[in-house]
């Protein structure tokens, strides 16, 4: 990485000197000035509730003074202390200010989970358009639609890996204005129990918030739970007959109509070249890397970091899904899930990749077809090569 | 007392001055109708009867074209009802007053002076429900700040214009959104006020109507003071560009998105000619680094209009907030055009009033401690207390409003002169 010029330092310390303290991680001036912004607002807003309590009701002027002061030294106090977090021992932004926007939810964000990605909430946005497009044509026609119809049944959607719950969060609130309030099932699992507490968290944050769909009387329409999707027991649960009553554990019910997931999937050499500090520093290599054991146990002949896929597609198999959205690391990901998806035993009828803005024309040089074997496989938006998007007939 | 800066008709004069500073006649100087110009009273008497007509007719039948036609109609109505009951009671004094029981010719003529106080209250209100209502009155808008030509000082200056819009919302209870605020060289506060070098700023005033509070603060603001960088004490002028753009917040209500779609619509934008940019950052992206910034541009490519965001962490909100300042553009531009044309038709001389961006509209100076409004005329003193968005820049802000109405009153004069007066020129053709 290039280093910072003196010169720039410079001036960014006469404008304010936690500007300069926020260049290392920012790199720019206008995203440090950003930045602390950001850190600014978030600290007036996390402080401001609690001096109210201190100024009692009978306070006189000179106790307000105080406090009012108090609070000025306080927030400047703050603002030094998050700033160097960010800048000087280069935490993320997210872990530092504990949370990022996705959406419309807000996701709160904690060292052991993955923060959620902008290219992610990029994805979750056109698939909940599609899928929109889809009920309104009437292709998925028993879900939602009409209100007063009891029999409809929820649309199920499933998130492995969920991570912050941020995924399977945002399709339920994207979802919820068609499918009218919480005809949304989601399922959420992750090996990691900081991420699965996390995601309850989030659950009810947001619905505090009122941007989630208030869960109709007496049960929880999203529900995170712990698995190791490598599990053998985790996958005969799945198997369970959901109208079973003492099947226990997830009744999922095949056949489910969506199946997300965002897995590991950067390889060794990439988590070493590719990464961003404050990534290799501060984020899970649990979240990011799949484990070296993995492929010697199960499948061994995928490369390394493509063996959540190959666990994902034989779950795909169980759970039936109309839709799957799977999300890669590059085209060159995509095209080897692909390979892998063709020789599934009951074919796909549609095959895609989306780049990071699947909604965005591509520029020049960007391929819009991959071949995978005598297959044409269109490749949509602009970016990166980002997820693999896998539809079933009816 | 104070200047009108357009051409006055003698005997609309009394309709165009604020109300609030009306003067109360004395009953006996003047004539009861002298204040509402004929051609307007006989318009709004036209358009009561239609309005009676249509809504005996809806009574028998209802039909909702018909009924929504009532519902603009009865402003003019009732204003008219209002007045004329007025005028009915002033002749009914009058002839009290030549009643012979004393007593009751005093009370006829106390009673006749406030009557005639008020009627000239009612014609304005009368002449004020004729002009046609602004398309956008009832909307959110947005009030985009930027510094004219010229060195720092209009950018401090800006700072303290955007401060006042912003303080002016809060006391008065509106709902305002700050959808971006750029300085220049940092983030820090200079000078003695802690103003900082503002390069653009746009506020969002979500509340229902705020397009017709804010539609008189659009245009040049000039300050002159003396900058707390000067060393030598010189007054420096210089001028900050205020932009009044109605605006439809994306997620409001239904009607919004019926709009959005219409391709009739002002706020209509083919989202094919829009082309969208993300700032792309090198390297891998996705789960390999976590950036915190999203920034967006929109170009509306037949214009080339273009805008950027980037001050929010969400980039949902970035997208959002750029859209609704790409829409609102476009649309100030469409209506821009529009009104050009309309303009053009009226080849009157009070076009030359047309509020443009290149005129300036108020003054703030500084060392006189005065601010003055160059449409309406009016002069405040106090200028802390309308930077702070007090008292006085609500005084400002309502002779502007009064001035707004009154040019429109002319102009429907003026349009009602000229249909007169070709009426006048077929009639003698074809007499001939
Ligand atoms: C890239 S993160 C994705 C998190 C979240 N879905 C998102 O998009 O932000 C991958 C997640 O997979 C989880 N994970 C890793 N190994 C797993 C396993 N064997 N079974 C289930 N989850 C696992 C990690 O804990 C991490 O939360």
């Amino acid at each position: 990485m290039p280093r910072l010029r003196p010169s720039f330092i410079r001036r960014a310390h006469n404008i304010s000197s936690h500007l300069a303290t926020l260049l290392p991680a920012c790199r720019d001036l206008r995203s440090a000035q950003n930045e602390l912004r950001w850190i600014r607002e978030h600290v007036s807003s996390s402080l401001a509730p609690a001096h109210e309590h201190n100024v009692t009701s009978r306070s006189c002027v000179t106790k307000t003074a105080v406090a009012v002061i108090k609070k000025h030294l306080d927030t400047e106090v703050q603002i030094d202390r998050l700033c160097r977090l960010r800048g000087t021992r280069g935490v993320p932004l997210q872990y530092v200010l504990g949370s990022q926007p996705f959406g419309d939810l807000d996701i709160r964000c904690r060292p052991g989970v993955l923060i959620p990605r902008p290219e992610t909430e990029a994805w979750v946005f056109h698939l909940a358009d599609l899928v929109r497009n889809v009920i309104a044509e009437g292709a998925l026609s028993r879900p939602g639609g009409d209100v007063d119809d009891r029999t409809a049944r929820p649309l199920k959607i499933v998130d492995l890996c969920s991570g912050s719950g941020c995924i399977a969060l945002l399709l339920s609130s994207l979802l919820r204005s068609h499918l009218r309030g919480s005809d949304v099932d989601i399922r959420g699992f992750d090996v990691e129990p900081r991420a699965v507490s996390l995601a309850k968290e989030n659950l009810a944050y947001n619905l505090r918030r009122r941007v989630l769909p208030r869960p109709r009387a007496g049960r929880q329409n999203v529900v995170f739970e712990k698995a190791d999707i490598f599990s053998e027991d985790w996958l005969a649960s799945l198997h369970h007959d959901p109208a079973d009553p003492n099947a226990g554990g997830s009744k999922l019910g095949a056949p489910i109509d969506i199946f997300v997931s965002n897995p590991p999937y950067i390889s060794m050499r990439g988590y070493d070249c590719d990464t961003g500090r404050s990534v290799r520093n501060y984020e899970p290599r649990l979240a990011l890397v799949p484990h070296e054991s993995l492929r010697i146990s199960s499948f061994a002949d995928c490369a390394p970091e493509d063996v959540f896929y190959a666990r994902l597609l034989e779950v795909a198999e169980i759970l039936r899904p109309k839709f799957v959205v799977l999300e890669v690391g590059d085209l060159a990901q995509a095209t080897r899930v692909l390979e892998m998806a063709v020789r599934a035993p009951r074919p796909w009828i549609t095959m895609e990749v989306w780049r990071d803005w699947p909604d965005m024309a591509p520029e020049e040089g960007e391929d819009q077809v991959v071949r995978i074997g005598g297959l044409q496989v269109p490749v949509r938006g602009s970016g990166h090569g980002r997820t693999v998007f896998l539809q079933r007939g009816a | 007392m104070f200047r009108t800066p357009w051409v006055c008709r003698g005997r609309i004069k009394a309709l165009a001055r604020p109300l609030s500073r009306q003067v109360l006649r004395s009953a006996s100087t003047d004539a009861p109708s002298s204040n509402l110009p004929l051609v307007l009273l006989q318009r709004a008497r036209n358009i009561a009867t239609e309005h009676d007509r249509l809504s005996t007719a809806l009574e028998t039948e209802f039909d909702t074209k018909t009924a929504k036609r009532v519902g603009e109609l009865s402003r003019v109505a009732a204003a008219l009802k209002e007045w004329e009951s007025a005028q009915s009671s002033i002749a009914e004094l009058t002839t009290l007053l030549q009643s012979k029981d004393e007593e009751l010719r005093q009370l006829a003529q106390d009673e006749l002076s406030s009557t005639h106080a008020n009627l000239d209250t009612l014609a304005n209100a009368l002449s004020t429900s004729l002009t046609p209502r602004d398309p956008f009155a009832d909307m959110p808008c947005l009030l985009e700040i930027r510094p004219g030509p010229g060195g720092m000082e209009g950018r401090y200056f800006a700072d303290a214009v955007f401060r006042m819009y912003r303080q002016y919302c809060s006391r008065m209870g509106l709902r305002a959104n700050v959808l971006k605020y750029e300085v220049v060289d940092g983030d820090e506060a200079m000078g003695a006020s802690s103003e900082s070098p503002l390069q653009e700023a746009v506020l969002e005033v979500l509340d229902a109507g705020a397009y017709d509070t804010f539609r008189g603060e659009a245009g040049m603001h000039r300050v002159q003071r003396i900058p707390s960088t000067e060393k030598s004490g010189r007054v420096h002028t210089s001028a900050v560009a205020v932009w009044v753009l109605p605006s439809f917040p994306e997620n409001d209500s239904d009607m919004t998105a019926q709009n959005f779609n219409d391709p009739d619509s002002l706020f209509y934008v083919d989202p094919k000619e829009v082309k969208v940019e993300k700032m792309r950052a090198g390297g891998a992206g996705g789960q390999h680094v976590n950036k915190t910034e999203s920034a967006i541009r929109l170009t509306h490519e037949p214009t080339g209009i273009s805008v950027s965001m980037q001050d929010s962490r969400s980039q949902h909100q970035n997208r959002d907030s750029a859209w609704t300042l790409l829409r609102s553009r476009l649309a100030q531009k469409k209506r821009e055009a529009r009104e050009e044309e309309a303009w053009a038709l009226r080849n009157s001389v009070l076009s030359k009033d047309k509020i443009t961006r290149g005129d300036k509209i108020r003054t703030y100076n500084y060392s006189q401690d005065r601010c003055t409004d160059h449409r309406s005329g009016l002069d405040v003193h106090n200028i802390a207390d309308v930077l702070a968005g007090g008292e006085n820049l609500v005084k400002v802000m309502e002779s502007t409003k009064e001035w707004l109405v009154g040019r429109a009153i002319e102009a429907l004069l003026a349009e009602e002169e000229a249909a007169a007066a070709i009426a006048a020129k077929e009639a003698k053709k074809s007499k001939r």
